[in-house]
């Protein structure tokens, strides 16, 4: 027997919900990486295993029902698999056929099969065929299909190593089932296939169906193919239904044949009672609204732990940091900018973690699919769909990750809508600004012992990102005029328990994206930042240090006191300071001075930044950690006009409605540019959100004051 | 006695089989995902205000919007 030649560049393809993500993790395990496929923001999920000494390297392609693409998730697949000069395209496949779901699985690996790719069929959800009254004779099946067929069990690790074992022997096969295409069809492929040079008719065939999204089909090509579907007419969609409706009359009889019926079901009666409460026209809503709550909180309390450490691990760092590094220029920037900026990134990790540790238990247990389903109508009516849902509830945590959930979306207008809104959503980063506002014009007091206005008030603030999110939705729906039709039609997977190492394998990969890619703008900002609040005109900053150093001697005031004045002073003869002075005129009608106006800079590289900054301007240091002593110095703040309280309800509330609804984060603008390969768009977000605040908070200042 | 209707028309708990469709671009859709001409479909649940519709095909759950299920004709046994 010759030797086989080994495949070591292997592709997993598969519909979506049939393990296939599953399979890819408990191969790789933490050895994947996300990465961008060239040209488009579609994830590329790439690991590798080694097994018997040689190295297999997989990719592990977007679920897909069949290689007529209708998202930019699925066009890949199509891209890859037809294109061989792509440097993703794989030598051979494993084709995840899900037994539950055979016939539709087998739709999809007949196609492959046709695209001329040694294939090895990993035969999943068995058990779920099981309980629905069948099982699979898996020799007779490789016997029907002519290639290799194993049972595997992700959760168990049942035939993986027997996967793995054939893998690296090799054991892949071409597949040809000799499906009867339409004659017409053929005749058609044969003449593409005679102008593109391709080696196989299939391959000619996708290409006279999408040879206008097709990057390898050349321009010349486009309209050599344009004139021969003219001339013969060729329509594409009764093509598709009609071979499709083809293959499943060569897969029935494989179905027939392999198929074992075990005349009894198993229906679990919990989830099927669950599932009922889950969709109920009532129950249905309280269970989102539930979960959302449930959520919500869950995550800001468990986080709050592990986010305090962060942040006093990070006060300590600082200190030495600025012990070490001393006051030179380079210093400050290495500390305030870089140090502070990492650990500006590393406090967010524990809720994106704690968040996407309950998006998946959501999304693995098939709750998900459950609330786009019961929320699809709703959002309709304001320009976005079921699927929206999603994004918008991860939006609580961080717009990031949140926007890049979008691509599930599969109309383009329902996709930019979503993506637009979602940044109004109130997210993590606004709870400190939330909390020193309030903590100062809020009195702390409860009613019934339990329910705290101030922690109503928050409340309210994230139902006026929500309200104001639906509004723009729905105004938006007017403005725009993406022209698509879309179809609602979508699986609903059965409700299972979560694979525990899916969940972990996606928090993994979700904090490491965000940690590289916003975490790289973050720091940047910060650095940026930090020059602009510490530096400016040489002669402005050497009269700060005069006029504090005056104030040092004729008040008699501690080396702390001094420090303080200080820094406060050279802030306002910063840069920052300067462009605070300058849009002061500007933010007047809000209620703001130039203090806040240097505020609102900083807050740019995230929103947090508010709280520290507001200290160092207030002369309290940078370094003052406590919220407390913040809120008592802001309170006391006179307004040199009025002789009132500088930071009254009119200001606070006008402040908190401008971070409700304003634009002042580089990472999300950065996520919606990568998202929508335009810069016209996160323009819009920017100049949208940033006029909406505007106008929203003078008119709640002009209305309070 | 069979009974010409639509998947919209069904009531929880009913069973047709498919026909045709109305609409190919949707056709395409639903036949890649197993709804094929022929096939039994049993209406499992119904979102409130209009919304979509939950049939089970082949022991698995598709949802399918109220509208797009009004374009696809079946046959029932049932009258009512």
């Amino acid at each position: 027997m010759p030797r086989k030649k080994l495949f070591v560049n292997i592709a997993l393809v598969g519909n979506p919900n049939t393990g296939k993500s599953s399979l890819f993790n408990v191969l790789t395990g933490l050895n994947q990486k996300v990465g961008n496929y060239s040209g488009v923001t579609v994830d590329k999920k790439k690991g590798d295993f080694i097994h018997q000494e040689k190295k297999i390297s997989i990719t592990d392609l977007p679920g897909v029902y069949s290689v007529y693409p209708k998202t930019l998730d699925e066009r890949i697949v199509l891209e890859l698999l037809a294109n061989e000069r792509n440097p993703d395209h794989p030598e051979a496949i494993v084709a995840v056929v899900d037994a539950s779901n055979l016939r539709r699985s087998l739709l999809l690996f007949t196609q492959v099969a046709d695209l001329g790719f040694p294939i090895i069929v990993a035969l999943t959800m068995n058990d779920v065929a099981n309980d629905q009254g069948i099982d699979i004779d898996s020799q007779k099946l490789s016997l029907a299909l002519g290639c290799t067929v194993v049972k595997i069990n992700s959760r168990t690790g049942q035939g993986i190593e027997e996967l793995k074992n054939k893998i690296v022997e090799c054991d892949f096969q071409l597949v040809n089932l000799n499906i009867p295409l339409d004659e017409k069809l053929i005749s058609i492929g044969e003449k593409v296939q005679a102008l593109t040079q391709q080696n196989l008719i299939y391959k000619s065939i996708l290409t006279t169906h999408h040879f206008e999204d097709l990057s390898f089909v050349s321009y010349h090509e486009k309209k050599l193919i344009q004139e021969l579907v003219k001339q013969e007419q060729f329509k594409s969609i009764p093509a598709q239904a009609k071979e499709n409706i083809k293959r499943y009359e060569t897969i029935s009889g494989i179905y027939d044949q392999s198929i074992i019926d075990l005349s009894k079901t198993n229906y679990s009666k919990i989830a099927e009672a669950l599932d009922a409460i889950m969709v109920h026209k009532l129950w249905g809503y309280f269970t989102l609204l539930g979960l959302i709550f449930l959520v919500i909180q869950i995550v800001f309390y468990l986080s709050s732990f592990p986010m305090d450490w962060i942040e006093m691990f990070g006060g300590w760092a600082l200190d030495n940091a600025h012990k070490v590094c001393g006051e030179s220029v380079f210093a400050k920037l290495l500390s305030d900018g870089l140090l502070a900026g990492v650990f500006g990134v590393l406090v967010f990790i524990p809720q994106i973690a704690l968040l996407f540790l309950f998006l998946g238990i959501l999304e693995e247990s098939g709750y998900m699919a459950r609330a786009v389903f019961i929320t699809d109508k709703l959002m309709r009516k304001v320009g976005m769909n079921g699927r929206s849902v999603i994004p918008l509830f991860s939006s609580v945590a961080c717009a990031v990750p949140a926007i890049m959930a979008t691509r599930t979306i599969d109309n383009p207008k329902d996709r930019l809508i979503t993506l637009l809104v979602t940044p109004l959503i109130s997210c993590s980063a606004r709870i400190p600004v939330y909390t020193i506002l309030i903590g100062i014009f809020v009195p702390n007091t409860y009613y019934f012992g339990i329910v705290g206005l101030q922690a109503l008030v928050f409340m309210s603030l994230y139902l006026l990102g929500f309200f104001v999110a639906i509004v723009c939705a729905y105004a938006l729906k007017k403005i725009i005029t993406i022209k698509h039709s879309s179809f609602f039609v979508m699986e609903l997977p059965s409700l299972k328990i979560p694979n525990w190492y899916n969940v972990f394998i996606s928090i993994v990969e979700k904090v490491k994206s965000f940690v590289f890619e916003a975490g790289k703008i973050i720091v940047a900002v910060s650095i940026i930042l930090t020059f602009l609040s510490y530096y400016g005109p040489s002669k402005a900053m050497k009269d700060a240090e005069i006029a504090s150093n005056q104030i040092y001697v004729s008040q008699k005031l501690s080396k702390e006191e001094y420090k303080n004045i200080l820094a406060g002073k050279k802030m306002e003869a910063s840069y920052a300071g300067h462009f605070g002075k300058m849009i002061e005129p500007v933010i007047a009608p809000m209620g703001y001075d130039w203090k806040v106006g240097i505020a609102l800079l900083t807050s740019f590289a995230a929103r947090e930044v508010f709280v520290p900054t507001i200290a160092t301007i207030y002369n309290l240091g940078s370094e003052e950690e406590n919220d407390g002593v913040i809120i008592e110095k802001l309170k006391k703040e006179i307004d040199p006009n009025t002789g009132k309280p500088l930071y009254g309800t009119a200001m606070c509330v006008s402040l908190l409605v401008f971070y409700a609804l304003s634009m002042q984060c580089v990472s999300t603008l950065a996520t919606t540019r990568r998202e929508t390969k335009s810069w016209k768009w996160p323009i819009v977000q920017f100049v949208g959100m940033t006029l909406l605040a505007y106008i929203c908070s003078t008119v709640a200042y002009q209305l309070l004051s | 006695m069979l009974v010409r209707k639509t998947l919209g028309d069904l009531k929880i708990g009913d069973k047709a089989k498919v026909v045709s469709y109305k609409n190919e671009e949707l056709s395409v859709r639903l036949i890649e995902m197993g709804c094929v001409p022929g096939c039994e479909v049993k209406m499992k649940h119904k979102a409130p205000l209009g919304g979509p519709m939950c049939f089970c095909i082949n022991g698995n759950n598709l949802s399918i919007g109220k509208e797009e299920a009004s374009l696809v004709d079946v046959e029932t046994n049932n009258n009512a």
